[in-house]
């Protein structure tokens, strides 16, 4: 009665680890090596950016979560055992990070990428760093991506960052329940139940996301 | 089969995990359920649309120089850090020290140098700063304002350079002006504007290290 999406989405996910370059890099910077260490910020700086982008929707906190995330990495490395894998540490550093910057600042309103700052007779909406499409393919694209973003960003928190880690960092559902310590039957049942909301709220606007 | 385990199961079933008498419960159950169906197409649907990736972002130039700082400064000695210039927390904690903490975040939040100062700048009608993801050259534009069907803002940067501008309006081809920007000094751009209300795509272009970089904005014009 239809297709699945599983294989076709993440063929490489059983296959996921660290290759040799980077187990050299972690086990130089475990001695002390900074080059090894900033080889290492190098290879995840873009991925760990982008997750903590994804988290907070917006440059100047991802800039500070991502930052601290390779500062702690730092400090901690020593200990790193490689009882999990490096990336689902990594990731569970920067997730923690993200919350605990939610918790110190609980008036901070969560901000999508599309919201528009007042000005005058205009708005301005917050940046884009977006160097490929046209002005006017974005445009087209950018009202269903506003509404899938804004979906998103109205999950509870925990839902919120299960779908980033799966849906848009590819990471596997045990993975996810490594990086946040869940059982990984709550992960799959918590992103079930994500994906209905979303599913709902999307449903709302049926001019861009039209069923059968 | 009742809709509610149906549904418990709709993820399961879009990625081909369900096996055995569950499947075989499930698809029974779509089979009578017309409510159920259309949950499973909505979701096979949401799949694809969640695995579009979103754009990637970069992150600044310097980001790694600034992890490196913050590691050094979060490694440096107890005692140097304590003959540091900042205040103690004792004084900032005073009733002076705090009326001088409040102005300094109300100083920030009016510089615009955040996007939240940003949106209290825009309030008090003061220029608007809209940072470059790298920072390397800080672009302001403000106050946007829309007269006689023309878009007009001003544009600053932190060193002089070439800015191309081009606004993009649905209907229309796109219009694009180049601006020579002395830094510091604000230029005024006039760019054909919307005829009435509605959302336009502000792009500004500007050379970095022989690298073209842009920023590219939605305007709303009421």
């Amino acid at each position: 009665m239809g297709d699945t999406v599983s294989d076709q989405q993440h063929p490489e996910r059983s296959s996921r680890g660290m290759t040799a370059e980077e187990r050299r890099l972690v086990d130089r910077s475990r001695q002390g090596d900074r080059d090894a260490f900033d080889d290492l910020v190098r290879l995840y700086e873009r991925r760990v950016y982008n997750f903590a982008f994804r988290l907070c929707g917006n440059h100047h906190d991802a800039c500070d979560i991502a930052s601290d995330a390779f500062v702690r990495l730092y400090q901690a490395i020593r200990g790193f055992r490689g009882d999990s894998s490096f990336v689902t540490w990594l990731f569970r550093i920067v997730t923690n990070i993200y919350l605990d910057m939610r918790k110190r600042d609980r008036s901070h309103r969560q901000q999508s990428l599309q919201e528009m700052v007042e000005l005058e007779e205009s708005s301005v909406a917050r940046q884009i760093e977006d160097p490929h499409p046209t002005p006017h393919a974005a445009a087209q694209a950018s009202e269903r991506t506003a509404l899938l973003n804004s979906a998103i960003d109205s999950l509870p928190e925990h839902q919120r960052i299960m779908v980033v880690m799966y849906h848009h960092e590819s990471q596997s559902y045990e993975e996810i329940a490594a990086a946040l310590e869940l059982p990984v039957g709550t992960v799959k049942s918590r992103l079930n139940r994500a994906r209905l909301a979303l599913r709902d709220r999307l449903r709302a606007h049926p001019e861009h996301f039209p069923s059968d | 089969m009742r809709c509610e385990q149906s549904l418990d199961l709709v993820s399961r079933y879009c990625e081909g995990s369900l096996e055995g008498a569950l499947l075989v419960a499930f698809q029974n159950h779509l089979q009578g359920c017309q409510e159920c169906r259309d949950a499973a197409s909505d979701m096979r649907r949401l799949y694809a649309d969640l695995s579009t990736a979103p754009v990637a972002v970069e992150p600044p130039a310097d980001f790694r120089a600034h992890v490196w700082r913050k590691i050094d400064e979060a490694s440096a000695p107890q005692a140097g850090r304590r003959r540091s210039l900042l205040p103690e927390w004792r004084v900032l904690l005073s009733r002076r020290g705090l009326v001088w903490a409040a102005a300094a975040v109300l100083l920030v939040a009016l510089w615009g140098t955040t996007v939240p100062g940003t949106r209290v700048a825009a309030w008090l009608g003061l220029p608007v700063s809209v940072r470059s993801p790298a920072d390397e050259v800080p672009v302001v534009v403000g106050p946007a304002t829309v007269h006689g069907g023309e878009l007009r803002f001003r544009l600053t940067t932190s060193r002089s350079v070439p800015v191309q501008v081009s606004v993009s309006i649905a209907g229309r081809a796109e219009e694009a002006v180049s601006v020579a920007v002395e830094a510091g000094q604000p230029a005024e751009v006039a760019l054909p504007g919307p005829a009435s209300g509605g959302q336009v795509l502000l792009r500004v272009s500007w050379e970095h290290h022989g690298e073209v970089r842009s920023q590219t904005m939605p305007l709303r014009v009421r």
